[in-house]
């Protein structure tokens, strides 16, 4: 009994200190997973900027890709009364009861990365990233150069029920389109998974369908295509591999040719602009509605430039 | 079961022939490159296997080949990586399998022991397992990939050899299970584990060891899956447990105890592994492709069940 | 006066073995119907085709009416309580259709105290004695409004008054006009409560006729196909060394102060009614369950049995009451069944298993035992309930025990095996084994026993000496 007492007290206690004084604001961020290779990159990139402001602090979790998770960590974001929020969509297209919620509060909402589905944000409600279809675009037109816009193309693509995926595959068939030359012969999900780049294109080449080029929606995917056409005896170059992000596994592919070309996802640039403009809401200054930070294509010729960005 | 097999394959057959106008079986790439994509889930099957014919379960697996495979690849990094442990580098291939296999027996180990001694059903216990391996993949690197690894240990899981390790695996355990008092007891404890006690089995004591072979056979696992990607990563092995239970229960192992063998889980297997390939190649909307899974699962037990019951009265 | 139910010329086969050969049966209303026979002859398929469980191959059933069955292992859920077991299905509902307790509970009440039965519908089954729960189910039968109810092997559990209160239960029935069929093996309870008489051997209808007509040597002849002398053989002396000693054994709350000796080539006989704990005593004995005072000592040394595993590496062997609960392996064959306590010494080498070695040794034994099945590899479950005891004994013998604990060792079992089973148990005590068999067969123990040890509610009663027993000092013992 006198311990349920104590306990009540203290939590009554507890509660009440923290409206009464005013501590360092706190922006609650919500990725969509921690353990993918691009968003881990994305959040140390949020952390290290953040560390570099004074009196700013973040606060982190991991939705696991599950939307009602994604919702709930907002929901007690708002019920702890953080500053701002930045959100890493696990659903692009179920963004709206997130963004309901922190207007509703009135605190300012910053969504990184993956764009919302809704075609016009509110006020206080920004974005800031990249264009998925400038992704896929700039992968796809590089490869088309390489192979002398003739040929097959096999497409890698990521997750269903991603947005960056739908997008930068629509991206690279739209290229294709345009060339009379080219045609696509293959398109599976690889789920942004090295293993199932594997799995795929071993599949694929037993099919003894001609390929010239593989355009998979992220560097892991292409990887593992990589690793399928080695183990295959193809000597590199011969098939043309195209990913997107450029990750440090990817760039040192592009170093020994084995991976064609890779888009850089500006992870620092995206976490960078994702920090300040959540400070600048807070502190009551007004921020584009759309915040882009440019994909950058990277090849053979320019990857040295990209190995600590 | 065998029937139910050649009868997806043929099937398989059929429609790729409408469809590309090639034969989707007579390709000796294609049939390894099927069962290569299954082995690591077949080697989670062939533990998973013993584990339901003791009359429990095991939704770890998963996990812990995530977790095994993290340990493994961060002792199996070259210098040139931006390594786990900068003083480990370059390390001999068995150092990282010995940690691989380690971490998958502990995992087994804790699980068995929390069933064979707290009473905690195997669902649950192992349950917990699946969240905690995965939740300490994830802390172990802070989610960064752990990749950059030695030759020595990525030729582990270079070409066919996958294959081979899994059927090896495979051998070894129906053997095992076949000819061994190991085995035995294992039948023994899952048709009725109070009898299996009143005859002098001590029900506890192999419960543990079942259950740490299957965690061992997850660090089997993990250690290969990571070599084959040459890469670590937290994010491997989601969902491997239910397809290693289908494959067992394809196979013929009945969920309730007592009933399965090897040789019909690793024929559970290939189906899965036929099914994955024959989605590919007839082009079968992705969307579709689960759906189209789960129903060709259920109608495969249902269709063995069936012939079961026919010949008994 | 027309029949209840007529069989004509029934035929049932199942692959490879012919089950009915052509049975023909009448049963009249108003009557008690024995029937008798070895197990294996029939009874149970029979009785499933009647009960409409399965169908004939050939031949005509003729039923004017319901007829419900009640098992030897009953059929009830024990988590739940009697009402809910007795309605299962039949539940009353409000008009929200939901269970209306009060009507369930009503009904239960006036089924039970129509049937004079001493049982509140709130009970759990599974805190119920065997004997009761078997009142459960023959009042959910009744309840049923069968005109025929047939009763497999009933009183297998049941106490003398226990057994009594059934008797009148029947009595009952009979006034009502239902039948009843009653499979058992026990020849004084048909000429006790039979009217008519049927036996079959092998699939066939040996003869049927009025139950006053027949004499007990006559059925058994029809039952076995030759005359039997002496059910009970033992001729041995047993040595003067003691094998078990037993001294102060208690289980707080379960028995206490349990002694006794058995010696080298001696029977002893534990007697005693549902209740009285022998089972308990058993289990302790066997390290299935943990004593928390007493001391056993086996050839004089003190030991401590804490588990089976031990008892075992003592020459211990447990045969159980209830073989589907904790004897056999239902799924697995009837090698696999025999050989689990087989799996050390020269049978295994380095963990792997000499199987021809093991085949060889098991199946001698089915031969000995006179096991009825196709093969070995068949799966115990489609055995008979007498030959699955005869595969667990074999498994138990397999070990070659030095003592040997019996609990019910003939339940279920037809005339036949039981005597071969007794001659099994003489041969192996006569061969220097102690043996301890509870039994709640008067004539058995009786027949079998140097000794009888009585108990009564978790105490020992009395020991009696061979030449001092007789049915009702021991029922004076153990009643009392």
């Amino acid at each position: 009994m006198i311990r349920f007492a104590v306990l009540l007290i203290a939590l009554v206690g507890s509660s009440c200190s923290a409206s009464a004084v005013p501590a360092a604001p706190v922006i609650g961020v919500s990725m969509a997973h921690f353990d993918d290779n691009f968003l881990t990159l994305l959040r140390v990139a949020m952390a290290d900027h953040a560390a570099t402001l004074p009196g700013v602090e973040l606060q982190f979790t991991d939705a696991q890709g599950d939307v009602g998770k994604q919702l709930s960590q907002i929901q007690t974001f708002v019920a702890q009364d953080v500053a701002a929020i930045i959100v890493n969509a696990a659903d692009t297209a179920a963004t709206a009861s997130m963004t309901k919620a922190a207007r509703e509060a009135g605190v300012p909402l910053v969504y990184v990365n993956r764009r919302p589905a809704e075609a016009t944000l509110p006020d206080g409600v920004v974005f800031v990233g990249s264009e998925e279809i400038q992704a896929g675009t700039l992968e796809m037109e590089e490869l088309a150069r390489l192979m002398n816009h003739r040929g097959n193309v096999a497409v890698m693509v990521g997750e269903l029920a991603s947005n960056g995926a739908q997008l930068r595959t629509k991206a690279v068939e739209d290229v294709v389109a345009k060339y009379p030359g080219m045609a696509i012969v293959e398109k599976q999900v690889g789920n942004f998974q090295r293993e199932r780049g594997l799995d795929l294109m071993n599949n694929w080449l037993t099919t003894g369908t001609k390929i010239d080029a593989v355009a998979a929606n992220n560097d892991e995917m292409a990887i593992g295509a990589i690793m399928a056409i080695q183990q295959a005896g193809i000597p590199p170059g011969k098939i043309l591999v195209g990913g997107v992000d450029a990750t440090p596994d990817a760039l040192a592919e592009l170093a020994k040719g084995t991976l064609t070309v890779t888009v850089f996802q500006n992870a620092r640039g995206q976490a960078r602009g994702a920090v300040e403009a959540a400070v600048k809401m807070l502190r009551g200054e007004k921020v584009e509605s759309v915040v882009w930070i440019p994909f950058e294509l990277v090849t053979r010729e320019n990857y040295k430039s990209f190995v600590n960005r | 079961m065998l029937l139910v097999l050649v009868g997806i394959a043929l099937l398989f057959e059929a429609i790729g022939w409408s469809v590309r106008g090639a034969s989707f079986l007579f390709n000796g790439q294609r049939l390894l490159v099927m069962v290569l994509q299954v082995s690591i889930i077949g080697l989670l099957a062939i533990g998973m296997t013993q584990v339901i014919l003791t009359g429990g379960i095991d939704l770890s697996s998963g996990s812990v080949v995530a977790l095994s495979a993290m340990m493994a690849a961060s002792l199996a990094q070259t210098p040139s990586a931006r390594a786990v442990f900068p003083a480990l580098t370059d390390l001999p291939f068995v150092v990282p399998v010995a940690a691989g296999l380690a971490t998958g027996a502990l995992a087994g180990l804790v699980n068995g022991s929390l069933i064979a001694y707290t009473g905690i059903p195997p669902f649950i216990a192992t349950l917990g397992m699946m969240v905690s391996a995965r939740g300490l993949a994830r802390y172990y690197t802070k989610g960064q990939p752990i990749s950059m690894l030695t030759d020595g240990y990525t030729r582990i899981g270079e070409g066919a050899r996958p294959v081979v390790i899994f059927l090896v695996t495979a051998l070894v355990f129906h053997v095992l299970l076949r000819h061994t008092r190991y085995g035995k007891y294992t039948y023994a404890i899952g048709a009725n584990p109070q009898a299996a006690r009143v005859s002098g089995i001590r029900v506890n004591r192999h419960l543990l060891r079942v259950y740490t072979v299957a965690g061992l056979l997850a660090g089997l696992g993990g250690v290969v899956t990571s070599a084959r990607a040459a890469s670590g990563q937290a994010g491997m092995g989601v969902s491997y447990e239910l397809d290693a239970i289908a494959a067992a229960v394809i196979g013929g192992t009945s969920l309730s105890g007592g009933v399965g063998r090897i040789a019909g889980t690793v024929i559970g297997t290939v189906i899965l592994g036929i099914m994955t390939s024959g989605f590919t190649f007839i082009g079968l909307d992705a969307y579709i492709q689960d759906i189209v899974k789960g129903a060709v699962i259920v109608l495969a037990v249902v269709a063995d069940r069936y012939r079961h019951r026919a010949s008994h009265v | 006066m027309q029949y209840l139910l007529e069989v004509e010329g029934v035929r049932k086969a199942f692959p490879g073995v012919v089950a009915l050969d052509g049975v023909s049966l009448q049963v009249r209303p108003g009557t008690v119907h024995a029937l008798m026979g070895e197990n294996g002859a029939g009874k149970s398929t029979l009785m499933k085709i009647i009960a409409g469980l399965d169908r004939p191959d050939a031949g005509r059933v003729t039923l004017r009416g319901r007829a419900a069955m009640i098992h030897q292992e009953l059929h009830l859920m024990p988590p739940m309580t009697v009402a809910e077991n007795i309605w299962i299905g039949r539940e009353p509902l409000t008009r929200l259709g939901l269970i209306d307790h009060r009507a369930l509970d009503r009904r239960t009440v006036e089924l039970l105290a129509g049937l004079h039965l001493d049982i509140a519908p709130g009970e759990r089954i599974a805190e119920m004695t065997m004997a009761r729960r078997q009142m459960v189910e023959i009042a959910r039968a009744v309840s049923y409004a069968s005109d025929i109810l047939i009763m497999d092997e009933p009183t297998s559990t049941l106490s003398e008054p226990e057994v009594d209160q059934l008797f009148g239960i029947i009595a009952d029935l009979k006034a009502r006009g239902s039948a009843v069929i009653y499979i058992t093996h026990k020849i004084n309870e048909v000429f006790r409560i039979a009217d008519e008489v049927s036996v079959m051997r092998d699939g066939r209808m040996i003869g049927s006729a009025a139950a006053d007509s027949m004499d007990r040597d006559r059925l058994i002849a029809m039952m076995v196909g030759r005359e039997l002398t002496q059910l009970f053989p033992k001729d041995n002396t047993p040595a003067a060394r003691v094998a078990l000693s037993v001294s102060g054994l208690s289980s707080r709350g379960t028995f206490a102060d349990v002694s006794f000796d058995v010696r080298a080539g001696e029977i002893v006989g534990i007697a005693g009614l549902v209740g009285s704990r022998r089972t308990e005593v058993a289990e302790t004995l066997f390290g299935l369950r943990r004593a928390t005072a007493g001391e056993i000592r086996i050839d004089g040394v003190p030991v401590e049995i804490d588990s089976p595993a031990t008892a075992i590496t003592h020459g211990m062997a447990f045969l159980t009451e209830d073989r589907k609960l904790s004897g056999l392996f239902l799924p697995l064959s009837v090698q696999e069944n025999m050989e689990v306590t087989a799996l050390s010494g020269g049978f295994v080498h380095m963990g792997f298993v000499r199987q021809r070695q093991l085949m060889a040794a098991c199946g001698a034994l089915a031969a000995t035992l006179r096991v009825k099945t196709p093969d070995l590899f068949e799966p115990v479950q489609h055995l008979s309930g007498g030959n699955q005891q005869k595969v667990l004994v074999g498994r138990w013998l397999l070990t070659s025990p030095r003592i040997l604990i019996l609990d019910e060792p003939t339940r279920g079992i037809d005339v036949g095996a039981k005597a071969e089973i007794h001659r099994l148990i003489s041969g192996l005590a006569a061969g220097g084994a102690a043996v301890i068999m509870i039994s709640s067969e008067m004539p058995e123990i009786l027949g079998m026993s140097d000794r009888v040890m009585v108990m009564r509610e978790g105490r020992v009663a009395g020991m009696l000496d061979r030449c001092d027993a007789n049915q009702i000092d021991l029922m004076r013992l153990a009643a009392n």
